[in-house]
C-alpha cells in the first residue's frame, strides 16, 4: 500500500498531509510561485516521501483563481450569435460600486475585437429560425488565429435547448486549428441566461490553456520523479476530479469565495484571494467534524495572514451556490461551496478615517512588511500586533515560518493608531480586534441570517494559525456558545484534500406544474441523469458499491423565477412525490422567505443529481504526552486585564476540563478562551469550548 | 463587547466601536431584506432588474440604513414616504402602526416615485415603544390603468396614470387583510404575479422586524436607538467636511428637457438650480425652475430632493447613505415648479425625464468645484412598456405585460480613462432582463443588444457608448407605450468635450413603414414581426476630443467603437485601413487636428482621488 498524499498550495503556504496505514506525515513550507509545481515536489521531499511510493495525489491548486484575479489568464476569442458581442461587456449592467463615479468594472475577459458575430439562432422553444453560417465561423478562427490567439469560446442564444450549432462550430475551430484550446457552453452548463452562461464559458476556455500547462508539467514532473499513482484535483464544489476532467473544466477549480465576501462585506470592487488554496479542503475538514461528531449546523472559518474564509455547514453538508463570482461582473455557474473570503486576517491593517472613525483592513501588511511584530520593517498597526499588546500572543510563541514577535515593535505601532482616536494604546487594541471581529461576525451574518439562518444555533470551528485566537470572542458576538478548535487547524487544507469525495453534479431544465407532473417523466429525466451519473463516477473509477446518488428538484411558484432546490427522495418519485414536494417546499419556503402562499400553483424547474464517492478518512492519532506545565500571563480581555493561565495544548491528556482565562498553545496555532468560556479535550484530540453563562 | 449608551457628549462617538457594530448589525438587515425580494419576487423587474430596496428609519421616517443593492431612485424618496405616512394619518402613529402591521403606499405624493414602486412599511416595538420602520419597495410590471404596464406618457393627472394606494392596512397586528389585497389585485394586469410580489414584501419587512428584535436583546433599545441617531449626524458631518472644502459662492445653473407632452408648444422645458457654498453650508435653490408641465414630465418634491441626494451620493460615495446626507443640504424648492408636482399633477415621467434633469443640475454645478469627482452628462432613461395577447403555441391567449428599458453611457471623468456603459442614475443599482428570460417569458424575439458605433460623446476621454436593441413580435399584433426625454438634447459634455447622440426610437427601420416613435406614445399599435430599434444614448465626453491620445483612437477604431470617418470626424485622427491592419496616418492627423488642442491637467485630480 502506498501513500495518499493531499497537498494544498496557497499562495503563501503549500500544506501537506500524507497518509500510509498507521502512518502520518506532515509538511508546511513556502509556495513557490509563479512556479507552483516546484512547491508541490518540495512539500514532498520536506515530508521524506519517495514519489514511487505515493498512490494517490489529491491536490487544491489557487492556480485558477489567481489567473482570473490576476488577469493571467490566455487571451481569448469568443464567438457569439450576430447582434449579441456585447453581452459579455454589458453584463447584467449593474456596477461594484453603485454610486461611485470613478468605479470601473474589471475589463473584459475578451477585447471586443476578438469577440466574433456569427449568423445563426434558436428560438426559445428551441426550434432553429436561422441555420449557422459556417462560413462565419472559419473566417472568425482565421482571423483570431492569425492574432496569436489559441482559446475559443462559443456561446449561442438558447443553446441550453439545442447544442447542435455549437457543436458544429466547436467542430470547425478544430479543422482550423487543431490545438485549439476549444470549449462550448453548452458542454459546460445547460441553462439560460446568456450572460452568466457566456462568462463562465469564457473564462474556462481562458483558464485551459493556464490550467492545462500547469497540471501536465506537475503531472510530468511527479511521473519523472517516478510518481505512478493518479493525480487528482480538488474543484470549488468541494469534491476531486481527475486531470483530464479539469483541463476540460478548469472553470471548476476558480473559488467562490473572492468576490462574495468582497462586495457582501466590504463593498470593494476587486477581489480578495482566498487564504488557502482550494478553501474548500478546510470545509470539507468541517463537514467530517460535523458528521463525526454529530454536530448538526457548524460555521467553518479559516484565518490566514490577508483574509479569512468562511462557510457554513448544516447536517454534514456545505451550502452549494450554483453561481458565483471571482471579480466582479465574472459570473461563474457551477455548484460550488458557498464560501466567503473577506479581506480580514492577521496582517489586516488598522487605519482612521475623515471622520476619526477606526477601521481595520481590507488592505493588509501582507507578508512583506508584515505586522510591525514580525520586525521585517512593517510600522502599521495590524491585527497580529493587537494581539501581541492585548497579550494573546507573546514572544515566546514561535509562528509558522520561524517568525518570532518583537512586542515593542507591536506596542509602538499599536499607540500610533492610538493617539489618533485618543484612546490607551490597550484599549485601541481592544478596538482592533473588536472591529476585526465585527467585520468577520457581519461576513459570518451574511452567509447565515441572509439564508435565514441563526448563528446562534451554530458551533464555530476556527481554523488557521489565528482562527482559535479569535473564535471564541467572535462567538460572543454572534451568540453561538460552542467553538470546536480542530487538532491541527494549521494543515487543515492539506488534510481537507484527503478528505474530499469525488463529486459530479447533472441538471436537466424541466417546466412542468407541480400540480399535473406526470412521474414517469419526471422519474424518466431522474432515471437518466443518474445513468449518467454512474458512468461519469465509474469512468472515474469509483466502484459501484461506494457511489451515492442524491437527487433533488427546483421548485419556485408559478411565474417566479428563482425557487428553491428541494431534496427529493434517493429512491425516486413515488404516488405521492407531488404532495411531499409541495409540503417540503411550503416549509422551507417559509422559512427562508417569512410569508408562504398556498394560492399561487407551484411549478417545478428542473431535476439535479449530485454523484458522490464517499472518501475513507484518514485521521490524525491523538496522543498526549510530556508533564502539564501551566505558566501564566496577563491578557487583557473585553472587561479589562486579567491574569490567564498559559498551556501546551499537547500535553493535555483527553477529558481535560479547564475554565478560562486562559491560553493553549500548540506549533501552528494559538486558541484564546477568555473568561466565562470553557475547554474541553475531546478523544478526537479537537477541543470544545463552551460558553458558560448567558450573554449580556 | 461591553455594554455601553452611546452618547453625544466628551468625545463625539464615546464608544466608535459600538457605533461600527450597530451600523454593520443594521446594515446587516437591509441586505438580507434584499436578498429576500431579489429571491423571492415574482416580476422579472424586480427579480432579475432588482428594481427594489429594503431600508430602516427612525420612528420620525428619518432614513437610518439602506441595502447595498437597493434602487438609487428609491432611497432618496424613503423618508418622504415615512413621514408622508405618519402627516396622513390621524391621531398618533401608535395608534395607527400596530405591533404586526404592515402598510402599503405607493401615492406618489406622500413621498413615493411614480405608481408602479409600491412600498411596504411595518413599525418596530422594542419594549413596547415604537422604535423605528421597516420599509420596502418594488416595481409591480403593472398597477392597472389605460396603458398595459401603466406608464402612459399622455395621462393628464393622477387619474390616468393607474391606481393610487394612499397608505391602507394590508396586515393588521399579524391578520392578512385579504379584502385590501383582492381590491388591489382587481385593478391590476398579471394579478397573480402581484400578489407573488405582494406576498414576498410582506415578508420581507417581517423579517427586517424580526431581525431589530433579535438585535434588542443583544443591546438596549435605547442603544440602537441613540445609534441611529447617531449614523445621521455621522453622515451629515462628513458632508459638511466635504462642503467646508469647497469655496465659497454661487453657480447657477440649467437642465434642459426635450418637451411638456401635455403643452401645444414644442419649447424644452427647464430645470434650474443656483447653488450657494458658504463654508460647510450648501443650499440647492430650484425657484427659477418652470412651472409645472400639463403632460407628465413632473415630479414631487421627493423624487427631486432623491435625486439630489443620490447624485451628492454619487460625487461622495464614501458618505453612508441615510438622513444625515439630507441634513447637510438646504433645499429650497417652492410650490409651483415641475420639480414640486402635487396631487393630482401627471408624474409618470419623474423617472425617464426629470431625475435626470435634476441630477444633471448637480453633476454641472459640482463639475466646476471638483471636476476630479464627477462626470459629463450620462445616459437618461426611456420607460417603454409593451403588452398584448402571447400568442405562441401553447399560451395563445395569455395577455403579457413587458417592461423594457435599456442602459447607456455614463459621461467622460478627468480623473478616470473613458466611461463604462451603465444604467441611469435613477437606477444604477439595477440590472437587465436577459434577452433569454424575456424570449422564455415574452412572444418577443430580439435581433440584436449592442453598443453602437461611434455614439459615445467625444472627449479627451469620451463618455461610454449608447447601447442599441433591436427587437420583434413574430406572433401577434401588440400595443407600445413609451415615456422618456433626450431625443432633443443628448448627453452633456465639457471642458471642450462634445455632447452624445440623442435617443433614437424607430418602427421598422430602413423599410417604407419607418415610423419614428418618438418618446410619448400611448398604446401604439405595433403589427406582427415589425421590427422596434430603440437607441439609448452614451455619456458626453470630457475635454477636447483632438487631444486625446491618438493610440486611444486607434484601439477604438479597432474594437469597432469609433469608425474610421468618425476618427477623423471627432477626434482629428486619421486611420487607415489594410486588411486586418489599421495604422494610424501621424502626418495627415497632425494636419487635420492643427494647434492649439490641449489636454486637461489632470495631474491634481489623480492625486487628489488617491486618498
Amino acid at each position: 500500500m502506498g501513500w495518499r498524499v493531499g497537498i494544498d498550495t496557497g499562495g503563501t503556504y503549500t500544506d501537506l498531509v500524507a497518509v500510509r496505514g498507521e502512518d502520518r506525515r506532515i509538511a508546511k513550507i513556502p509556495s513557490t510561485p509563479p512556479d507552483y509545481d516546484q512547491g508541490v515536489l518540495d512539500a514532498i521531499r520536506a515530508a521524506g516521501i519517495s514519489p514511487a511510493d505515493i498512490d494517490l495525489i489529491a491536490h487544491g491548486t489557487t492556480v485558477a483563481t489567481n489567473a482570473i484575479i490576476v488577469g493571467g489568464g490566455a487571451p481569448t476569442a469568443l464567438l457569439t450569435t450576430a447582434g449579441f458581442r456585447d453581452v459579455l461587456q454589458l453584463g447584467r449592467h449593474n456596477r461594484g460600486e453603485p454610486f461611485d463615479i470613478l468605479w470601473d468594472p474589471p475589463e473584459p475577459l475578451v477585447r471586443r475585437r476578438h469577440r466574433y458575430e456569427v449568423p445563426e439562432r434558436l428560438d426559445a422553444d428551441g426550434s432553429e429560425v436561422e441555420p449557422l453560417d459556417e462560413g462565419a465561423v472559419r473566417v472568425a478562427v482565421r482571423h483570431a488565429s492569425a492574432q496569436g490567439i489559441r482559446a475559443f469560446a462559443i456561446c449561442f442564444l438558447h443553446s441550453y435547448l439545442d447544442p447542435s450549432h455549437e457543436e458544429r462550430a466547436h467542430a470547425i475551430v478544430l479543422e482550423e486549428q487543431p490545438d485549439a484550446y476549444v470549449c462550448h457552453s453548452a458542454e459546460l452548463l445547460r441553462e439560460p441566461p446568456e450572460f452568466e452562461r457566456t462568462s463562465t464559458t469564457v473564462i474556462n476556455a481562458t483558464l485551459m490553456p493556464v490550467v492545462t500547462g500547469y497540471l501536465r508539467a506537475l503531472d510530468d514532473r511527479l511521473r519523472q520523479a517516478g510518481f505512478g499513482g493518479r493525480l487528482t484535483v480538488m474543484h470549488s464544489g468541494g469534491g476531486l476530479m481527475s486531470v483530464e476532467s479539469a483541463v476540460r473544466f478548469p472553470a471548476r477549480l476558480v473559488t467562490s469565495g473572492p468576490a462574495a465576501g468582497a462586495k457582501a462585506a466590504e463593498g470593494l470592487a476587486g477581489g480578495v484571494l482566498p487564504a488557502s488554496g482550494s478553501p474548500a479542503a478546510a470545509v470539507v475538514v468541517a463537514q467530517v467534524m460535523a458528521r463525526d461528531q454529530a454536530i448538526d449546523q457548524l460555521i467553518s472559518l479559516d484565518i490566514g495572514g490577508t483574509s479569512a474564509d468562511i462557510a457554513v455547514v448544516r447536517d454534514g453538508q456545505a451550502r452549494l451556490v450554483t453561481e458565483y463570482s471571482p471579480q466582479f461582473g465574472q459570473p461563474i455557474r457551477f455548484p460550488a461551496i458557498d464560501l466567503i473570503a473577506i479581506g480580514a486576517g492577521g496582517g489586516s491593517v488598522a487605519w482612521v478615517d475623515a471622520g476619526d472613525l477606526p477601521h481595520v483592513g481590507p488592505r493588509s501588511a501582507s507578508a512583506i512588511p508584515g505586522p510591525a511584530a514580525y520586525g521585517r520593517g512593517g510600522t502599521e498597526a495590524t491585527v497580529t500586533d493587537a494581539n501581541v499588546v492585548l497579550g494573546r500572543l507573546a514572544s515566546d510563541v514561535d509562528l509558522a515560518g520561524g517568525v518570532h514577535l518583537d512586542a515593542v515593535a507591536a506596542y509602538v505601532a499599536v499607540s500610533a493608531f492610538a493617539d489618533r482616536l485618543g484612546l490607551t494604546p490597550e484599549a485601541a487594541a481592544r478596538g482592533i480586534i473588536d472591529i476585526c471581529n465585527n467585520n468577520m461576525a457581519r461576513s459570518i451574518r451574511v452567509v447565515t441570517v441572509h439564508r435565514g439562518l441563526d448563528p446562534r444555533d451554530f458551533t464555530l470551528v476556527p481554523f488557521g494559525g489565528a482562527g482559535p485566537l479569535h473564535a471564541a470572542e467572535l462567538a460572543d458576538l454572534l451568540g453561538i456558545r460552542q467553538v470546536l478548535v480542530p487538532i491541527a487547524p494549521g494543515v487543515t487544507s492539506g488534510l481537507g484534500c484527503l478528505y474530499v469525495d469525488i463529486v459530479h453534479d447533472l441538471g436537466e431544465a424541466r417546466i412542468v406544474p407541480l400540480a399535473t407532473a406526470d412521474r414517469a417523466d419526471l422519474q424518466g429525466i431522474l432515471d437518466r441523469l443518474t445513468r449518467e451519473m454512474r458512468s461519469r463516477l465509474d469512468e472515474e473509477g469509483v466502484e459501484t458499491a461506494l457511489q451515492s446518488i442524491e437527487p433533488s428538484v427546483d421548485l419556485r411558484y408559478l411565474g417566479q423565477v428563482r425557487g428553491l432546490t428541494i431534496p427529493a427522495p434517493a429512491s425516486g418519485f413515488d404516488g405521492r412525490f407531488r404532495e411531499d414536494l409541495r409540503d417540503r417546499f411550503y416549509a422551507e419556503y417559509q422559512r427562508q422567505f417569512h410569508s408562504v402562499s398556498r394560492e399561487i400553483p407551484i411549478e417545478v424547474a428542473a431535476i439535479r443529481v449530485r454523484g458522490t464517492r464517499i472518501t475513507e478518512r484518514p485521521s490524525i492519532p491523538f496522543r498526549a504526552g510530556g508533564p502539564i506545565r501551566a505558566t501564566e500571563r496577563t491578557v487583557i480581555g473585553p472587561d479589562g486585564p486579567v491574569t490567564a493561565r498559559v498551556l501546551d495544548r499537547s500535553t493535555l491528556p483527553v477529558g481535560t476540563v479547564l475554565e478560562g482565562p486562559l491560553i493553549l498553545t500548540q506549533l501552528d496555532s494559538t486558541t484564546w478562551v477568555p473568561a466565562g468560556w470553557t475547554a474541553e479535550v475531546r478523544t478526537s484530540g479537537d477541543v470544545l469550548l463552551t460558553r458558560q453563562e448567558a450573554i449580556r | 463587547m461591553s455594554e455601553q449608551t452611546p452618547t453625544r457628549t466628551g468625545l463625539r462617538y464615546r464608544d466608535p466601536i459600538l457605533f461600527q457594530v450597530l451600523d454593520s448589525a443594521l446594515s446587516s438587515i437591509t441586505d438580507e431584506m434584499g436578498a429576500l425580494i431579489r429571491r423571492a419576487a415574482f416580476s422579472l423587474v424586480v427579480s432579475e432588474g432588482a428594481d427594489y430596496s429594503g431600508t430602516i428609519s427612525d420612528r420620525d421616517g428619518n432614513l437610518v440604513a439602506s441595502g447595498a443593492t437597493d434602487l438609487a431612485a428609491h432611497l432618496g424618496t424613503i423618508p418622504f414616504t415615512v413621514k408622508g405616512t405618519l402627516a396622513w394619518i390621524d391621531g398618533a402613529p401608535e395608534d395607527y402602526f400596530r405591533p404586526g402591521d404592515v402598510v402599503l403606499i405607493n401615492d406618489p405624493y406622500i413621498g413615493g416615485t411614480h405608481h408602479n414602486d409600491m412600498r411596504a412599511i411595518m413599525p418596530v416595538y422594542l419594549d413596547g415603544t415604537l422604535a423605528a420602520f421597516i420599509q420596502n419597495s418594488a416595481h409591480w410590471t403593472d398597477i392597472g390603468g389605460h396603458v398595459p404596464g401603466t406608464f402612459d406618457p399622455n395621462a393628464r393627472s393622477s387619474f390616468g396614470e393607474g391606481l393610487a394606494v394612499p397608505p391602507v392596512h394590508i396586515v393588521r397586528e399579524g391578520v392578512f387583510q385579504s379584502e385590501m389585497a383582492d381590491l388591489i389585485l382587481r385593478n391590476v394586469r398579471l394579478a397573480e404575479q402581484a400578489r407573488g410580489d405582494l406576498m414576498t414584501q410582506i415578508g420581507a419587512v417581517r423579517l427586517g422586524e424580526q431581525r431589530m428584535q433579535e438585535l434588542a436583546r443583544r443591546y438596549a433599545a435605547e442603544t440602537i436607538v441613540n445609534a441611529m441617531a447617531e449614523l445621521i449626524d455621522y453622515s451629515e458631518q462628513l458632508l459638511r467636511e466635504e462642503i467646508r472644502k469647497l469655496p465659497d459662492g454661487q453657480w447657477p445653473v440649467e437642465a434642459l428637457m426635450d418637451r411638456d407632452p401635455g403643452a401645444e408648444s414644442d419649447a424644452p422645458i427647464a430645470a434650474r438650480m443656483t447653488l450657494t457654498i458658504t463654508g460647510d453650508r450648501a443650499t440647492m435653490d430650484f425657484s427659477a425652475t418652470d412651472g409645472p408641465a400639463k403632460g407628465a414630465m413632473n415630479a414631487s418634491r421627493a423624487v427631486t430632493i432623491s435625486s439630489a441626494v443620490v447624485h451628492m451620493k454619487m460625487i461622495f460615495p464614501h458618505i453612508p447613505m441615510n438622513q444625515g446626507v439630507f441634513r447637510a443640504i438646504e433645499f429650497v424648492l417652492p410650490e409651483g415648479t415641475l420639480l414640486s408636482a402635487v396631487f393630482p399633477a401627471p408624474v409618470s415621467g419623474c423617472a425617464a425625464g426629470v431625475y435626470p434633469a435634476v441630477g444633471d443640475l448637480i453633476l454641472k454645478a459640482f463639475i466646476q468645484l471638483i471636476p476630479e469627482r464627477c462626470m459629463a452628462g450620462p445616459t437618461g432613461l426611456l420607460n417603454i412598456v409593451m403588452g398584448g395577447v402571447d400568442g405562441r403555441a401553447g399560451r395563445e391567449d395569455e395577455e403579457f405585460v413587458m417592461y423594457l428599458w435599456l442602459e447607456g453611457g455614463w459621461g467622460g471623468r478627468l480623473a478616470r480613462k473613458d466611461n463604462a456603459v451603465a444604467m441611469t442614475t435613477f437606477a444604477t443599482t439595477s440590472t437587465n432582463q436577459p434577452v433569454e428570460l424575456q424570449e422564455r417569458l415574452y412572444p418577443v424575439r430580439f435581433d440584436c443588444y449592442r453598443m453602437e458605433q461611434d455614439s459615445a460623446g467625444a472627449g479627451w476621454h469620451r463618455g461610454g457608448p449608447g447601447i442599441t436593441r433591436r427587437w420583434s413580435f413574430p406572433w401577434n399584433d401588440i400595443v407600445l407605450s413609451d415615456l422618456g426625454d433626450g431625443e432633443r438634447f443628448g448627453p452633456w459634455g465639457y471642458a471642450g468635450g462634445v455632447d452624445a447622440r440623442p435617443n433614437r426610437f424607430l418602427l421598422a427601420p430602413g423599410t417604407p413603414e419607418q415610423t419614428d416613435v418618438g418618446m410619448f406614445r400611448t398604446n401604439m399599435p405595433v403589427r406582427a414581426a415589425r421590427v422596434l430599434d430603440c437607441f439609448q444614448p452614451g455619456g458626453g465626453g470630457y475635454g477636447d476630443p483632438f487631444a486625446r491620445s491618438t493610440g486611444y483612437v486607434l484601439d477604438d477604431v479597432i474594437d469597432g467603437l469609433v469608425s474610421i470617418d468618425g476618427a477623423v470626424r471627432d477626434y482629428g485622427v486619421v486611420i487607415s485601413r489594410d486588411g486586418d491592419l489599421f495604422r494610424i496616418d501621424e502626418a495627415a492627423t497632425a494636419i487635420q487636428r492643427g494647434p492649439g488642442h490641449v489636454a486637461p491637467d489632470d495631474r491634481a485630480a489623480k492625486g487628489a482621488i488617491h486618498d
